[in-house]
C-alpha cells in the first residue's frame, strides 16, 4: 500500500503542477482569460504595420504612438456585436471630447474583413457608426501578413460563422502611449476604459 | 475468467487502430471543427481506445500493478487529473492552436483510459460507486455550464456549438447513468467479482474483470 500511496502522491503532484499550470495557477480557465490576465501582467508592443484608413491614407501604429489608443476589431458588414462595439466606442468618443483629451487619445476600429473592407467600405461603416475621423479612425491592415500580426498580438480568434459572417472576441483593447497594449475590457466597462486612459495623460 | 491471448490481442490492436484512425488528418480535422465533434467523439474515443490497451495489458502488468496500484488508487489519480486537465476549456482550445497541447491530449487521454481499465477492476465497490457517482454529477454540471454560460468559452468554436455540447454532455450524463444505475436494479449487466481482496484472488482473475 507504501508503494502505491507514494504512486498516487507523485502522480498527483505532477499533473497537479500541469493543472496549475494550464490554468496560469486557476486565474484562467479560458483563452479569453489567459490573454486579459497576461496582458495585464506583461504589457504586449504592438507590431510595427501598415494601416489603411477610410480616406485611403496609408499609417502605421508607431505614427501613433504619443497617444494612448483604445483598438477594437470589427468586419463592416457585421450585423450583431460589431453594434454594440459601435455603441461603446460612441460612447468613448462623447466622454474623450468632453473630457478635453480628443488630441491626446486615438479610438480605432480596426477590420479583420480585408475581402471586403476597402476605404469605401470603411468610410460608410464610419459614418454609420458617428465615428468623426479625428478621434475615432477606423482602417484595415495593408495585407494579410499584417493582419495576422496584429491578431496574434492582440490574441484575437476569428472564425467563419457558416452565414457568411466572422465569430471573434470582440472587446475593448487599450493601448498605453508607448504603443504597448495594457488591457483588455469588456464591452460596457467604459468606465474602465475611461479610467485607464486618464492614468495615461 | 482468465482471458485468452486472443483477447487481449483483438483489445490491443483495437486500442491502437482507433488512435491511428483519430490521428489521421482527415478525422483530426473533420472531429476539431466543432466542439462536440472534439470533445465528445474524439476525446471520448482517445479514452476507450486507451481503456482497450489498458485491458489487453492486464495481465502483463499484474505484477505491477499489485504493488503500485492497489485498490486502483494510483490509476484513478492519474485518470482524474487528466480528464479535470481537458475539462478546462482552455485546453480544449489551446489543443488546436499548439502541437504541444495536442500531443498531451492524444497521449494523455489513452493513459487515462488505460489507467482506468487496470484499475476499476482492483477497487472496492464503494470507491467504484463513488467515482462513478462523482463523474456523472461532474457531466451534469458540465452540461449546465455549457448550456447557460452566457459567454463564449472557448474562442475558436462558435457560441451555438457550445449549446450543442451542453446538450450533448446532458445526454451522456443521463447514459452513464442509466447504464450504471441498470446493474444494481435489474441485475444487469452480471455482477463482478473483484479482485482487490489479495493476491490469490488477483492471481485466478488477472484483470479479467469488467465494469
Amino acid at each position: 500500500m507504501l508503494r502505491t500511496a507514494a504512486a498516487a502522491l507523485a502522480i498527483a503532484g505532477i499533473l497537479g503542477a500541469v493543472l496549475w499550470q494550464g490554468t496560469s495557477g486557476l486565474r484562467a480557465f479560458t483563452t479569453e482569460g489567459l490573454r486579459r490576465l497576461s496582458v495585464m501582467e506583461q504589457p504586449r508592443p504592438l507590431p510595427n504595420v501598415r494601416l489603411i484608413d477610410m480616406q485611403g491614407r496609408e499609417l502605421t501604429l508607431p505614427d501613433e504612438l504619443g497617444r494612448a489608443m483604445v483598438v477594437e476589431f470589427i468586419y463592416t458588414t457585421c450585423p450583431t456585436i460589431c453594434v454594440s462595439l459601435g455603441e461603446s466606442f460612441a460612447k468613448l468618443q462623447d466622454q474623450i471630447w468632453m473630457d478635453g483629451l480628443a488630441d491626446r487619445i486615438r479610438l480605432i476600429s480596426i477590420s479583420f474583413d480585408l475581402a471586403r473592407d476597402g476605404p469605401e467600405a470603411l468610410s460608410d461603416y464610419a459614418q454609420a457608426r458617428g465615428a468623426d475621423g479625428r478621434l475615432w479612425i477606423a482602417v484595415r491592415p495593408e495585407n494579410d501578413e499584417a493582419l495576422r500580426a496584429l491578431l496574434t498580438t492582440f490574441g484575437v480568434t476569428v472564425i467563419p460563422d457558416g452565414a457568411g459572417g466572422f465569430v471573434h472576441n470582440a472587446a475593448l483593447h487599450v493601448v498605453d502611449r508607448q504603443g504597448r497594449l495594457i488591457a483588455i475590457f469588456d464591452i460596457g466597462e467604459e468606465p474602465q476604459v475611461l479610467a485607464a486612459l486618464r492614468r495615461q495623460q | 475468467m482468465k482471458k485468452s491471448g486472443a483477447t487481449a490481442g483483438f483489445q490491443a490492436a483495437a486500442g491502437a487502430g482507433v488512435i491511428v484512425a483519430l490521428m489521421l488528418p482527415f478525422s483530426r480535422g473533420r472531429l476539431e471543427a466543432t466542439l462536440v465533434g472534439h470533445v465528445l467523439v474524439q476525446m471520448p474515443l482517445l479514452v476507450l481506445a486507451g481503456w482497450l490497451l489498458g485491458s489487453a495489458l492486464a495481465e502483463k502488468l499484474e505484477r505491477v500493478m499489485e504493488q503500485w496500484n492497489r485498490f486502483g488508487v494510483a490509476g484513478f489519480t492519474f485518470a482524474i487529473f487528466v480528464m479535470l486537465f481537458w475539462m478546462v476549456p482552455r485546453s480544449v482550445d489551446t489543443a488546436i492552436a499548439h502541437t504541444g497541447y495536442e500531443i498531451f491530449k492524444f497521449a494523455g487521454l489513452p493513459c487515462a483510459g488505460a489507467a482506468l481499465a487496470l484499475s476499476f477492476p482492483r477497487t472496492i465497490p464503494l470507491l467504484a460507486g463513488a467515482l462513478k457517482a462523482h463523474f456523472v454529477s461532474m457531466l451534469a454540471v458540465l452540461a449546465w455550464l455549457y448550456t447557460a454560460a452566457p459567454v463564449r468559452l472557448c474562442n475558436s468554436y462558435l457560441a451555438s456549438d457550445q449549446k450543442m455540447l451542453g446538450a450533448g454532455t446532458a445526454l451522456f450524463a443521463c447514459a452513464f447513468a442509466i447504464y450504471w444505475a441498470l446493474g444494481p436494479l435489474f441485475g444487469l449487466p452480471k455482477p463482478q467479482p473483484t479482485i482487490a481482496s489479495g493476491a490469490a484472488a488477483a492471481r485466478e482473475a488477472p484483470g479479467g474483470a469488467r465494469i
